[in-house]
């Protein structure tokens, strides 16, 4: 994705600059630009490098495992039908709580096995593959609402850019936070509430054969005509483009902690 | 509220060190293991930021963000804010750091503490980059339908925004 996006940056405002006649301003702006680049990461090393100390105090002394059992009560509430010990619980709190603490390079791995266990989940429950479970749904809904406790990284570009209270952001970007996260839930409830029965009954004969009969999942109550198919092809997102999420600015934000 | 902004930062400081000091912790010892981690991680992002800071650079000075801005400029006093945010808010949907080029933009632009630098701000922190996350966890659980979650993520996403936009006008 970013490999078009950044072609397009590129070519596309050098053909823009060709029309307005602005090519030397963009010969200032390319070099200038980069240099900023370097300027913004020296500043901002000194934040992450304070977040990430203090988050490895908070590991080793064992509060980030707290804080991942802390919440344990919550996703059952969240995920009802996970069993008791399955792994995928596992994977979702530590990837939760990495996205509360803001800790990046955590949640991503996290979140991968998670979505694996949460398949394994759907093959033992010999549903059909290749379609999203309602836990799968809940926790990307609940992931992508942003759960940070603190945008470490908005904090530092806003001090780079002069701003009289960098930190001032934190409550509004808490409470706004919780306003997409409280959403998400609402949202992942109700439709939820739709799948259950639908789900319920197609488990028993599912195990084998006729895959096409069974599909448990397409609420055979009439749960839910419309959503079924919501965007069948919005997936082939190319997620190759790595750099994308890395430390930089996952605006993951969080609550229910500490 | 900027009482409780204020707070945060020092109460996190005091519940790590004194929690770190009370499980036994050699808590200076790992405060610099994760600093040292944390400065390798900035190194690991310069050249994405190199980049995508000379991309937005370049968009600007070849005056097409100008020309877009005067395009959505209509749609976007329907909302009462700069034409900058709905392109921001567009691209965060895909690309978290390619937004953040356009946030660093803004706030040199506005600057971060004016209107247009606070919604950066806040909806920047409470959005996440809804297709680039679908795209990698699905394809993990080899998931192509993907049922309601679009329409979930897109709804948590404009409640967040709308309750960061009304937040950066009270403040």
């Amino acid at each position: 994705m970013l490999n078009k996006i950044w072609a397009f940056m590129i070519l596309g405002g050098i053909i823009c600059g060709v029309l307005t006649g602005k090519m030397e301003e963009i010969s200032g702006a390319a070099i200038e630009s980069a240099g900023d680049a370097i300027t913004l990461c020296i500043t901002m090393a000194g934040a992450t490098a304070l977040w990430t100390g203090l988050m490895e105090i908070a590991r080793k002394s064992g509060l980030v495992e707290r804080m991942t059992k802390g919440i344990a009560p919550f996703l059952r509430f969240l995920f009802p039908r996970i069993p008791e010990g399955h792994p995928a619980m596992e994977h979702i709190s530590t990837n939760v709580i990495a996205n509360v603490l803001g800790l990046g390079w955590a949640c991503t791995p996290a979140g991968l096995k998670a979505m694996e266990a949460l398949a394994d989940l759907e093959r033992e429950r010999g549903n059909l593959e290749g379609i999203a479970s309602p836990e799968m749904c809940t926790f990307l809904i609940f992931n992508i609402s942003s759960l940070q406790l603190i945008p470490v990284n908005m904090i530092a570009y806003r001090s780079q850019y002069g701003s009289a209270n960098p930190a001032g952001i934190i409550a509004p970007a808490l409470l706004a936070t919780l306003t997409s996260t409280l959403a998400a839930i609402a949202f992942c409830k109700l439709m939820d509430r739709g799948h259950h029965t639908g789900s319920m009954d197609g488990k028993p004969g599912s195990m084998d054969g006729k895959p096409g009969t069974m599909d448990a999942k397409s609420g055979s109550k009439g749960g839910k005509p419309g959503n079924m198919d919501d965007k069948p092809g919005s997936m082939d997102g190319k997620p190759g483009s790595k750099g994308g999420k890395m430390g930089i600015a996952d605006g993951k934000a969080g609550r229910e902690s500490i | 509220m900027t009482y409780v902004s204020n707070f945060i930062i020092p109460a996190v400081l005091f519940l790590v060190v004194a929690h770190g000091l009370l499980a036994k912790v050699k808590i200076y010892e790992s405060f610099l293991k994760g600093a040292s981690d944390g400065l390798k991680i900035t190194v690991e992002i310069m050249p994405t930021l190199i980049g995508l800071m000379v991309g937005v650079g370049i968009l600007r000075a070849s005056g097409f963000f100008a020309l877009l801005e005067q395009a959505l400029a209509p749609v976007a006093a329907l909302f009462g804010f700069p034409a900058q945010i709905l392109t921001l808010l567009a691209v965060k949907l895909f690309s978290s750091s390619a937004a953040t080029g356009l946030v660093l933009d803004v706030f040199a632009t506005y600057g971060p503490d004016s209107y247009p630098g606070l919604i950066t701000s806040i909806v920047m922190s409470c959005t996440e980059t809804v297709f680039y996350t679908m795209s990698v966890y699905f394809l993990a659980a080899k998931v192509t339908k993907t049922r309601y979650t679009l329409a979930g993520a897109l709804l948590s996403t404009v409640a967040g925004t709308m309750m960061g936009i009304f937040l950066a006008r009270l403040a």
